[in-house]
């Protein structure tokens, strides 16, 4: 077995637990780290295949990869700002549709009334207000720093 | 360089009679393979941690070393450029990146604390999918890309791909390194693509973020508490090092490993170091210079990709000549494109400022 066969097997193994992650875990934090562990394992796939040739090594998947890295820290940053703006509008750390298993949980109870009491029309889910208005106080007051120091 | 003793001890190992070096060189073939298996089943299981660990916070840093683990596997594959990119960017700003979220997510939060374990209590049901099916899709989706991967490696690789095709015409492509050529020569137009895809998502994170509520300096930069001793002499020290390493890996990129995106990687490192510990602070819109810098990389890629069209025929096509001096005009250019979007994206700020100490 050739050196790129064997690492080629290896980003097949990666893929599974990328995919086993993805589908098992609830939380955004995991499910982007099974994504990005999902994209490394295509990435060791086109960097193994670069390394087929028994002469040369192929420089054009090598710079696929190296856009593809940029490509994928740059959608890992969006799904994270994403993640923690969907935590601070309802408090969950997981979509909605994952909450069939939901009851079992009993930290996640409140967090779940309160997103129910959203969907509802209901006001603003208890402990939230504080916390948001904590978030637009520090805002400000960066933004009085920031004119000051212009 | 690795490989090629690698090669040269496989190829040895073949030929060679029963003589003590051809054992010698057998032993050394037998001890890369063993690397290289031990190196598979470390990414391995820091992978399945990282999707299945116990505990996030530990998941978040086992994904670090996975990174690391992954650019060393890299250059055993004979992909330094990747090797260095993915320690720079997979590894280390991504991982910045998650640790800074992991804070705002689960840190903050009163009920889920950095210890708790976050898997859910035994005899709940752990997952709303059931454990065989996604067992089975994983092996499905393993198997596959293992199946792609072992065919095409075992093919007959075709006389002209793209890739000799590079390697012939690496004369004319002004630069030495077959990676940086393909990308910022034969293939500039993936590149522009990269760096507007950057430049979107930094937009994108804008729109959505919250104003100036992200990944703030540690609790000891409050006004009323004073900076731990070493910070100032280790900014110091590793300020000036990360600019001369940046000025290198960019002046490399020509003829060996590096270019803009490694130097940019750790340009942005530096920045997200200055603003974990106070030295940059966040603000609100960022200035005219930020701008025209964050818009530089495309605008000045693109003018003359389309200057090519008149001056030497093709679009993205440099005139003859001109080839070394345009590349690395727009590497450095690209390079600081890249930084800084990446240090505000991990700022979650709009733009930077120097703090007034």
């Amino acid at each position: 077995m050739s050196q790129a066969a064997f690492y080629a097997l290896v980003a097949g193994a990666l893929t599974g637990i990328g995919i086993y992650g993805l589908i098992t875990q609830r939380h955004l934090l995991r499910r982007v780290l099974a994504v990005n562990i999902l994209g490394s394992s295509v990435f060791l796939l086109l960097v193994a295949l670069a390394r087929r040739h028994p002469d040369y090594v192929d420089p054009v998947p090598h710079a696929m990869v190296l856009t593809g890295i940029v490509i994928a820290v740059s959608a890992t940053a969006f799904a994270l700002v994403l993640a923690r703006r969907y935590h601070a509008a309802t408090g969950l750390t997981h979509l909605p549709e994952d909450e069939e298993s939901e009851e079992a949980l009993a930290p996640g109870l409140l967090n779940r009334r309160s997103l129910a009491d959203r969907r509802s029309g209901g006001g603003p889910p208890p402990g939230q207000p504080e916390r948001r208005q904590g978030a637009r106080r520090r805002s400000d007051e960066d933004r009085r720093s920031d004119e000051g120091a212009q | 360089m690795i490989r090629a003793l690698a090669d040269d001890a496989v190829s040895g190992a073949a030929t060679g009679a029963a003589t003590g070096a051809a054992t010698d060189l057998e032993i050394a073939a037998l001890l890369w393979w063993a690397f290289d298996g031990l190196l598979a089943l470390g990414l391995l299981g820091l992978a399945y941690q990282v999707v299945a660990g116990r505990q996030l916070f530990r998941s978040v840093v086992l994904f670090i070393i996975y990174g690391l683990l992954m650019a060393v596997a890299w250059a055993r594959l004979a992909a330094p450029d990747l090797a260095l990119a993915e320690a720079a960017i997979g590894a280390g700003l991504t991982g910045a990146l998650l640790l800074s979220a992991y804070r705002n997510l689960i840190g903050t939060d009163g009920e889920e604390g950095p210890h708790a374990p976050i898997t859910p209590p035994a005899g709940a049901p752990p997952m709303t999918v059931p454990r065989w099916a996604a067992l089975f899709a994983a092996a499905l989706a393993g198997l596959l890309v293992a199946g792609i991967g072992w065919v095409a490696v075992g093919l007959q690789p075709p006389e002209q791909t793209a890739g000799r095709l590079a390697l012939e015409q690496l004369a004319e492509s002004g630069v030495e390194n077959p990676v940086t050529a393909v990308l910022l020569n034969f293939r500039s137009i993936d590149t522009i693509g990269e760096v507007v895809v950057l430049f979107v998502a930094f937009l994108a994170a804008r729109v959505v973020a919250q104003e100036l509520d992200h990944a703030g300096p540690g609790d000891w930069l409050r006004a009323s508490q004073r900076e731990p001793l070493l910070v100032g002499p280790l900014i110091a020290f590793i300020a000036p090092m990360a600019v001369l390493v940046t000025g290198y890996l960019l002046w490399a990129g020509g003829h060996q490993p590096g270019g803009a995106f490694q130097a940019g990687a750790v340009l942005a490192a530096l920045a997200v170091l200055l603003r974990l510990t106070g030295r940059l602070r966040p603000r609100l819109e960022p200035t005219l210079l930020e701008r025209s810098v964050l818009v530089g990389g495309v605008v000045l890629f693109s003018a003359i990709g389309l200057a090519g069209a008149g001056l030497a025929g093709a679009v993205l096509e440099y005139p003859p000549g001109w080839d070394y001096r345009l590349i690395l005009l727009i590497e450095t250019v690209l390079t600081l494109s890249i930084a800084l979007p990446l240090a505000l994206l991990f700022s979650g700020s709009g733009g930077l400022r120097q703090e007034v100490r």
